[in-house]
C-alpha cells in the first residue's frame, strides 16, 4: 500500500459519502467527525508542503485570481473537531450504518496517505509539473470534503450538536468548495501545457508514486551526551517503522520508561523538582504501558530497527545504574525534553498497527481465540495506557521547556533563567514572580535548555 | 483550441453510460416526468461530468427521451460503478459531486 492508493481509497470513499443521502446516529458522528478532522489535516499538511504558507490571503472575491493560496487559507480556517476517542478506539467500535463504515475508512485513509507522505523521501514528492497535478488532487479532495462537510454540519445539528455545527459553519464550507474547485481547474489548466501527460495519464494515476525515506541508521550510544539524541532518533525510526510488534513495542517502553525514570532522578538530585516530578510519573505511566502488553501479537514482523535503537539506550541506562551513579543534570535535562515526543510516536504507530488491522489479541469470549484488533473488539488495553502517557506528554512538554525553573529549594529561594542556550542573568534581573535574581551566588545546577525535536 | 490540441482517449464505460443517460433524460419533457428543478438538477450533474480531464471524445446522441426517474436512477447506478472504478482521488470526487446533483431535496437530514 502506497501514498497514492491511499489518496485514491480516500477520494473514493469521500465520493461516495457525497453522493448518497445517508442518516448517521449519536456514534457514527463521533466517527464523521474524526473522519474530517483527519482529512482537513492531511490536506493542510500536503497543501503547505506543496505551496508554503504563502502571503496573508484576505477572504474577498478578487482572491479568486489566486486560488492555490487561497485554498490553503480556507483549509488552515477548518476546525479540527473535538473528537470524544482516538481514531484507532473509533475504528475498535461497532459501527452498523453505511456512513459510519465510510467514514471508518475515510479516517484510515487519510491517517495512513499522512504517515506516507510525512515518511515519504523528500526527492520522491512532486516537483515541477507534477505539484501541479497533486494540487489538483488535493483541491478536488478538499472539493468533496467541503461537500461532505456540510452534511456533517447539518447533522450535529440535528443531534443539537449546536458547538460542533457552528464551528463548521463558521469555516465557510460553501466558500471552501467554490475555491476548491476553481483551484482545481487552475491547476489543471497549468498541466495541459504538457500535452502527453494530461491525455495519457498511466493507469495508477497522474502523478509518480513518493518513496518512503531511506532506513536510517541506528545511533550508537557512547555517552550520556548522547542519550538525547538516542531518543530522538528511536521517535524518527518508530514513525518510519512498518511494522510493530507488541514485544517490541514492550522492550522499546521499557527502555524509554528507564530513560525517564533517570532523568527524573537526576533531575531530583539537582533540585529541579517540579519537572523531576513530572518526569519520574512519565516514568510510571510508562511503566503501565510496559505491564499492559501482553494479550496482542502481530501478523507480520517487526521492524528491527526501532528495537536496536532501543537496545543502545538501554545498554547504556544499565551500565549507569550498575555504576550507580546519576545523569549529568545537563544530560538529564535534555533526555526530559526528548521525552515527550517518543511516546507520541509510540502512541501514533500503535494507532497505526491498530488501524491496519496488523495486530491479533486475544478473546476470551469468543471463537477463534486471537482475532484482528478490529471493529466490534475491545481497543487493547495498551493503547488506552499508551493515551494515558501521550496525554501526559503534552504536561511533560510544558513542564520542561518552561524558560524560568526554580533551582534548588534553598531558604533564600533563588531562581535562576537557563533559556536562551544557558545564559545567567544579568545582575539585578527579576523573575517572573518578580525577585530580583543573585547577583553573585546563583545556582550552579541550571541546565540550558534546548529546541525540542521537530516533529 | 484545446481539444484540438490534445488528443482524446476513452471516456470509462460507467461514465459514458452515465451521462448519455442524463443526456437522454434531458431529452424529455413533462411527460416523461423532467419538470423544472429535475431539469436543472440533471443538468448541474452533466455539466460536472463534462468538466473532465483529460478530454474524452464526443459522445454520440441520444436517439430518444426516457422517463426521468427511471433515467436518474439507472445513472446514479452507473455512477456509483463509475466511483470504485475511478483512477484516481480527483476523478473519484468529480463524479461523487456530480451524483450528488441528483438529489435535488439534499443531503442534510
Amino acid at each position: 500500500v502506497t501514498y497514492r492508493q491511499e489518496l485514491d481509497s480516500l477520494g473514493r470513499h469521500l465520493a461516495v459519502l457525497s453522493a448518497t443521502p445517508h442518516q448517521m446516529d449519536g456514534p457514527e458522528m463521533d466517527v464523521a467527525s474524526a473522519g474530517f478532522t483527519a482529512t482537513a489535516q492531511l490536506l493542510r499538511r500536503v497543501h503547505y508542503d506543496l505551496v508554503g504558507s504563502g502571503p496573508g490571503i484576505p477572504l474577498l472575491i478578487a482572491s479568486l485570481e489566486r486560488p492555490v493560496p487561497l485554498l490553503g487559507r480556507l483549509l488552515r480556517d477548518l476546525p479540527d473537531l473535538p473528537q470524544t476517542a482516538s481514531p484507532s478506539e473509533l475504528l475498535s467500535t461497532p459501527s452498523a450504518g453505511v456512513a459510519g463504515a465510510h467514514w471508518c475508512a475515510v479516517i484510515r485513509s487519510a491517517t495512513l496517505a499522512a504517515h506516507y507522505w510525512d515518511t515519504a523521501d523528500p526527492d520522491t514528492k512532486p516537483r515541477a509539473a507534477a505539484v501541479h497535478t497533486e494540487i489538483a488532487q488535493i483541491a478536488a479532495l478538499a472539493e468533496g470534503l467541503a461537500a461532505v462537510g456540510q452534511d456533517l454540519e447539518g447533522h450535529l445539528r440535528a443531534a443539537g450538536r449546536e458547538w460542533d455545527s457552528a464551528r463548521l459553519r463558521t469555516a465557510n464550507l460553501t466558500a471552501l468548495g467554490i475555491v476548491a474547485s476553481t483551484a482545481r481547474r487552475a491547476a489543471l489548466s497549468r498541466v495541459a501545457g504538457d500535452v502527453t501527460q494530461a491525455a495519457n495519464p498511466s493507469p495508477s494515476g497522474p502523478v509518480a508514486d513518493i518513496r518512503p525515506i531511506p532506513p536510517q541508521l541506528v545511533l550508537t550510544i557512547l555517552r550520556p551526551s548522547q542519550l538525547a539524541d538516542g531518543l530522538r532518533r528511536l521517535d524518527s525510526l518508530l514513525r518510519s517503522a512498518d511494522h510493530l510488534t507488541p514485544p517490541h513495542l514492550r522492550l522499546v517502553t521499557r527502555a524509554v520508561a528507564t530513560a525517564a525514570s533517570e532523568s527524573g532522578r537526576s533531575l531530583h538530585a539537582a533540585g529541579h523538582l517540579t519537572p523531576a516530578t513530572e518526569v519520574l510519573q512519565h516514568a510510571r505511566l510508562l511503566t503501565d504501558v510496559v505491564r499492559s502488553a501482553g494479550g496482542v501479537a502481530s501478523i507480520w514482523p517487526g521492524d528491527q530497527r526501532p528495537l536496536a535503537q532501543a537496545q543502545q539506550l538501554h545498554l547504556h541506562l544499565a551500565s549507569i545504574r550498575r555504576a550507580n551513579t546519576v545523569l549529568d543534570p545537563r544530560d538529564a535535562w535534555a533526555v526530559a525534553q526528548a521525552l515527550p515526543a517518543v511516546t507520541a510516536a509510540l502512541q501514533d504507530t500503535t494507532s497505526r498497527m491498530i488501524i491496519t488491522r496488523v495486530w491479533v489479541q486475544r478473546s476470551t469470549d469468543s471463537e477463534p481465540l486471537w482475532q484482528p484488533t478490529r471493529r466490534g473488539v475491545e481497543t487493547p488495553a495498551v493503547l488506552h495506557r499508551l493515551i494515558t502517557a501521550a496525554d501526559h506528554a503534552d504536561q511533560l512538554r510544558a513542564a520542561v521547556t518552561l524558560d524560568v525553573i526554580r533551582c534548588g529549594e534553598t531558604a533564600e529561594g533563588k531562581w535562576c533563567r537557563v533559556g536562551e542556550q544557558g545564559r545567567r542573568p544579568r545582575p539585578g534581573q527579576t523573575t517572573p514572580t518578580g525577585r530580583p535574581t543573585p547577583s553573585t551566588d546563583g545556582p550552579r545546577t541550571a541546565s540550558p535548555t534546548r529546541p525540542g525535536p521537530k516533529r | 483550441m484545446i481539444n484540438q490540441r490534445i488528443p482524446t482517449q476513452p471516456e470509462p464505460r460507467h461514465l459514458g453510460r452515465a451521462a448519455r443517460l442524463l443526456e437522454a433524460v434531458l431529452l424529455g419533457g413533462p411527460d416523461t416526468g423532467l419538470d423544472t428543478e429535475t431539469c436543472l438538477a440533471v443538468a448541474a450533474a452533466l455539466a460536472r461530468l463534462d468538466d473532465v480531464h483529460p478530454p474524452y471524445p464526443p459522445r454520440p446522441h441520444p436517439a430518444a427521451p426516457i422517463a426521468a426517474r427511471d433515467g436518474i436512477g439507472q445513472a446514479l447506478r452507473e455512477l456509483t460503478a463509475a466511483i470504485a472504478q475511478a483512477r484516481s482521488a480527483e476523478e473519484a470526487i468529480r463524479v461523487g459531486l456530480a451524483a450528488r446533483e441528483l438529489h435535488p431535496q439534499g443531503h442534510r437530514p
